[in-house]
């Protein structure tokens, strides 16, 4: 499989993973709450915190996911790295559906798949954060939830990456990792050109339909490519 | 509705009014009315569930701001 390949499934691993709910959605509730508590210079310094705490998660997925392939993935045989890409792409099919059809509530809203009460958990610690060190591990934890359909994504994006020398996948792992904040900052900068979360909202609502389309072919894109690809024969 | 309700309600919805950028004096004023109206209207109800307060007083704010309208509506539905 050549390096335009690989190229393209990191790009897409990336575009779906910005398009991912659960952390802009905790942000912009966040962003929110702290500015009915604390003034705007407060609110922008803690909101600096959370998408650092957003960054260490991501990071610590991508070296965790990269140990796991390192160490056992690559000195299996063959025929189980066979079932694994078989495995993988059943999974990508399989999320594709559960995005298209489950990802968002029914309604006019972003209310995501997450139970209602770890819903109301999770508005319930951002409307407790004071400090720094709160703001950083509601980041860090906001995307714990969707796990579920981000770590495909994470084992297939260290996949590849280890096709690169080091000094590309230092590049490329930090491209993913601002991927991942890319929209927690868009969300930032709405805040601060004066924006409130009535407007980011009903815009998050009306951008509901592209995001559900973009990451449900974006994982029937990837599994058809780990099919045709042989992404997890490492050789 | 109780005191303590009430005044959980009108620290809430300042809490929002600020963050939506809202004058604080204006802010305070339409509050304290929606909030008047909203007891008047509920005070023949036995029994009130979260969802009939919900209505009644977004019911009332759109009346004042739709942005504030619409955060306190969907405050449960952002995630």
């Amino acid at each position: 499989m050549g390096i335009f390949t690989s190229v393209i499934i990191l790009i897409l691993v990336l575009v779906i993973i910005a398009f991912m709910q659960l952390t802009p959605g905790t942000f912009a509730l966040f962003y929110h709450y702290t500015l009915g508590k604390y003034s705007a210079k407060k609110t922008d310094d803690l909101s600096l915190s959370f998408i650092l705490g957003a960054e260490a998660f991501s990071a610590t997925m991508i070296l965790i996911t990269y140990f796991v392939i390192f160490t056992i993935l690559v000195s299996q045989p063959l025929f189980i790295q066979n079932i694994f890409s078989w495995i993988m792409a059943g999974i990508f099919l399989g999320e594709a559906f559960a995005v298209f059809f489950c990802y968002f509530r029914k309604g006019k809203s972003t209310a995501l798949f997450i139970s209602r009460r770890i819903a109301h958990g999770t508005k319930s610690c951002i409307s407790h954060v004071k400090s720094h060190r709160d703001a950083f591990i509601l980041g860090a934890t906001s995307s714990v939830a969707e796990l579920i359909f981000t770590i495909p994504l994470y084992i297939i994006f260290t996949t590849e990456l280890m096709k690169f020398s080091t000094n590309i996948r230092v590049i490329v792992a930090t491209l993913f990792i601002l991927a991942t904040i890319l929209p927690l900052f868009l969300i930032r900068g709405f805040y601060r050109a004066g924006n409130n979360l009535a407007e980011i909202q009903r815009l998050r609502v009306h951008l509901k339909p592209l995001v559900r389309i973009v990451i449900s072919l974006g994982f029937i894109f990837l599994s058809l490519a780990i099919i045709n690809c042989g992404i997890f024969y490492y050789g | 509705m109780d005191d303590t309700t009430l005044k959980s309600l009108t620290r809430s919805l300042k809490r929002h009014a600020h963050a939506i950028g809202l004058p604080e004096g204006a802010a305070e004023t339409f509050i304290e009315k929606s909030l008047a109206d909203v007891t008047k209207k509920l005070q023949n109800k036995t029994i009130i569930t979260e969802e009939d307060l919900t209505r009644a007083i977004v019911k009332e704010l759109k009346k004042y701001n739709p942005d504030f309208a619409y955060v306190y509506q969907n405050r449960d539905k952002i995630i």
